[in-house]
């Protein structure tokens, strides 16, 4: 069941990225007039009509789009006027945004859970001041937050932020050292928790959440000492530092919300019928709220965080284009956002088109994703789909 | 009102029993007001010369300054008082997010009608409102700001934009999945044995069903409207000269000959947005409670295991 469930889940997805692809090759050119030769060619009509049928630019629009998704579907997002192909600079500049996203969301969602559960188990005194600074934070706007963050840490001292010019950062550089350094750092520990989580799921249920604390532990302890092998730790731990305001910033913006949906969840579950048969067995009022009720409750936020991951993602760019507005555009924290958004203000479309690509298909693969872990905790959802879909 | 529309006042009667409805309301209200009273007051009370948000300057005093009783926030660094620029970003902030409710309702109601009504229909639309998930809103935003003849995005031509990409994407996506049920229903199959058609059971029986749900996300995307607008303007990507983003910038980028940032104006712009969203945000709750909706039934939820809201059905069922 699980794998049809899967199956018909990426079909739907391919379908809708091919209708994406459609929506943004027809959409980049109806809201960007002009073309690369519009943009950059100098010397008058002749030049320009050169370029364009050198770049294949003459030929009719239908041509160019089957083209375009012929070459983004084996991979190719094209050329920039600079050199290096798209894909190498998106490549460069996702594990950038990765971590961020890993470190603000993961971590939101992380902590939203376990206060939402607090807050929503019973109707406690602190509970309704719980919910509204969860509310507050919900309806601050990003770029208020980060810049709030920025001047009010610099005021108390913390330079962190000023000294970004320090790194030897060059975002268009292909063989410079922070490449491979975020994807040896996030394969470490993504390669480490996966094998926890392995191990946790294999011993005894008695003994599984303390695998996993231990664990947890032991990923922090590890990850450094492969680090050091590597000769990487001390720049993991610069970049680590650089990205510390952007990801909290996402924390502090998607938590809220995660705390709302979870707390609506757990509410009058603790009168449920499978959780007075839990405390009838003898479990404590902590273990039903975390072992039965926590789990009904996080469905429902899990769900959510699907459907808002576009949301997320577009929080992203709005941190990272405040950043780099921040540095008068000096300074850009170098993720996809910010490659998306430096091609704008230069009109490279085809890097715009290709950041697009990626955003979209990073949203479907996260989105794919949640949609499996919902079906496995709730095996209805399978049934329903696959019944739908029949 | 006529018989047909008596379950509006319902619906209105149940929304205003929720507290965060009325306050919503009530701070809705008092930005409006704040915009229709800022030429009031330029044409009576203030002197053009000096309250201008976009040449004012007070020879009087040294700039920028503090809040006082003749500049009640303070004036920037060129001069101006903040407390007018303030009020006069308010009217393109508020054009902006209640363009966005409309076209998002429409284009969301029309997206979800059709889904609901006709099934070749649903098979297109879904795919649509699929692919409409994977862009986000503030991109495409960003990419239409972003050209150098931004002045094309005034607060209606980006109310539109951002209504009817919400409209397709997130709020469609929830409408749908709340019109599917009320399809299902007993007084639907009742009108259709009665010799109701599709149009008349979509156009009497469906639409007004989702009305009350589709409010509280069309209040919601006012919010995002005027967070993404906030952002936008910040990035000087709007077409109006004074937007509540663009004097943060300037009280930013100004630091740079008076030696200090200009708290009293970043304060002040960074309060009224975040007032204005709180506004809409609480009024979507206030909706979404008079809908019964729970919290967990939001964008997204795979399964909705809420009742079928029993506002949302109309009092008076005619074919």
């Amino acid at each position: 069941m699980l794998r049809r469930y899967v199956l018909g889940r990426i079909l739907a997805g391919v379908v809708g990225i091919l209708v994406f692809l459609t929506v943004i090759f027809f959409g980049v050119r109806l809201l960007v007039p002009g073309d690369f030769a519009d943009n950059f060619a100098v010397g008058g009509g002749g030049v320009q009509g050169t370029i364009r049928e050198a770049l294949g630019l003459n030929t009719p629009l239908w041509q160019q789009y089957l083209l375009w998704i012929g070459r983004t579907l084996t991979l190719d997002l094209g050329r920039t006027p600079r050199g290096p192909t798209v894909m190498s600079q998106i490549v460069a500049a996702l594990p950038w945004t990765l971590t961020m996203f890993a470190i603000g969301l993961g971590g939101a969602f992380f902590v939203g859970v376990k206060i939402g559960r607090w807050a929503g188990w019973r109707k406690q005194s602190t509970s309704p001041t719980t919910l509204g600074a969860a509310t507050l934070t919900s309806v601050f706007p990003p770029w208020l937050v980060f810049l709030a963050f920025y001047f009010g840490l610099n005021l108390l001292g913390f330079r962190v932020f000023n000294d970004i010019t320090a790194f030897d950062f060059e975002l268009w550089d292909d063989g410079r050292r922070q490449f491979p350094i975020l994807w040896i750092a996030l394969a470490t520990v993504a390669a480490l928790s996966v094998l926890v989580f392995i191990v946790s799921t294999r011993v005894s249920h008695r003994y599984r959440r303390a695998t996993r604390r231990w664990g947890a532990l032991a990923v922090a302890l590890v990850c450094p000492l492969i680090w050091t092998l590597f000769d990487i730790r001390s720049h993991v731990y610069d970049i680590l530092l650089f990205l510390l305001l952007p990801s909290l910033v996402l924390f502090l913006i998607s938590i809220g919300d995660i705390i709302l949906v979870i707390s609506a969840s757990m509410d009058g579950l603790s009168e449920k019928d499978f959780a007075l048969t839990a405390r009838a067995k003898g479990l404590t009022d902590r273990e039903v709220r975390d072992r039965h009720a926590g789990r009904v409750a996080l469905l429902p936020a899990l769900s959510r965080l699907t459907a808002n991951l576009p949301f997320a993602l577009g929080g992203l760019v709005i941190i990272e284009a405040s950043f780099a507005r921040l540095g008068g555009y000096r300074i850009p924290i170098p993720g996809v956002a910010s490659v998306l958004f430096g091609s704008l203000r230069e009109r490279d479309l085809v890097v715009v088109m290709g950041g697009l690509v990626i955003v979209g298909v990073l949203t479907l693969l996260l989105r794919i994703g949640l949609d499996l872990a919902v079906a496995t905790i709730d095996p209805r959802v399978q049934l329903e789909k696959v019944i739908v879909r029949a | 009102m006529p018989r047909r529309m008596a379950w509006i006042r319902g619906w209105v009667r149940a929304v205003w029993s929720h507290v965060e409805a009325k306050i919503g309301f009530a701070i809705i209200v008092v930005f409006a007001v704040a915009a229709i009273a800022h030429p009031v007051l330029l044409n009576t009370v203030w002197l053009p010369g000096i309250y201008d948000p976009r040449a004012g300057y007070d020879r009087a005093i040294n700039h920028p300054s503090s809040p006082s009783a003749a500049h009640w926030l303070g004036t920037d660094a060129f001069g101006k008082d903040t407390f007018s620029m303030l009020l006069a970003g308010t009217g393109p902030a508020l054009v902006a997010a209640l363009t966005a409710a409309l076209v998002t309702a429409v284009v969301a109601l029309t997206v979800a009608a059709l889904s609901a009504g006709f099934r070749t229909a649903d098979r297109a639309l879904s795919v649509l409102v699929d692919a409409g998930l994977y862009l986000p809103v503030p991109v495409v935003m960003l990419i239409i700001g972003a050209d150098p003849r931004a002045d094309r995005l005034t607060p209606l031509m980006f109310g539109l934009v951002f209504g009817v990409l919400t409209g397709v994407s997130s709020a469609a996506l929830v409408l749908r999945a709340q019109a599917m049920p009320v399809m299902a229903s007993g007084y639907v199959d009742a009108a259709r044995i009665a010799g109701a058609t599709t149009r008349q059971v979509v156009l009497r029986h469906l639409i007004p069903a989702l009305i009350p749900i589709a409010s509280a996300y069309v209040v919601l995307a006012a919010a995002g409207a005027v967070i993404t607008q906030g952002f936008l303007s910040w990035l000087s990507y709007t077409a109006t000269y004074n937007d509540w983003g663009t004097l943060v910038y300037w009280a930013i980028v100004t630091r740079d000959f008076t030696g200090a940032l200009l708290w009293h104006v970043i304060l002040a712009a960074g309060g009224v947005l975040t007032a204005l969203t709180l506004g809409f945000h609480l009024l979507a709750i206030g909706l979404r409670r008079a809908a019964q909706i729970p919290w967990n039934s939001g964008p997204g939820a795979t399964q909705d295991s809420s009742p079928q809201p029993e506002m949302s059905v109309p009092e008076v069922i005619t074919v």
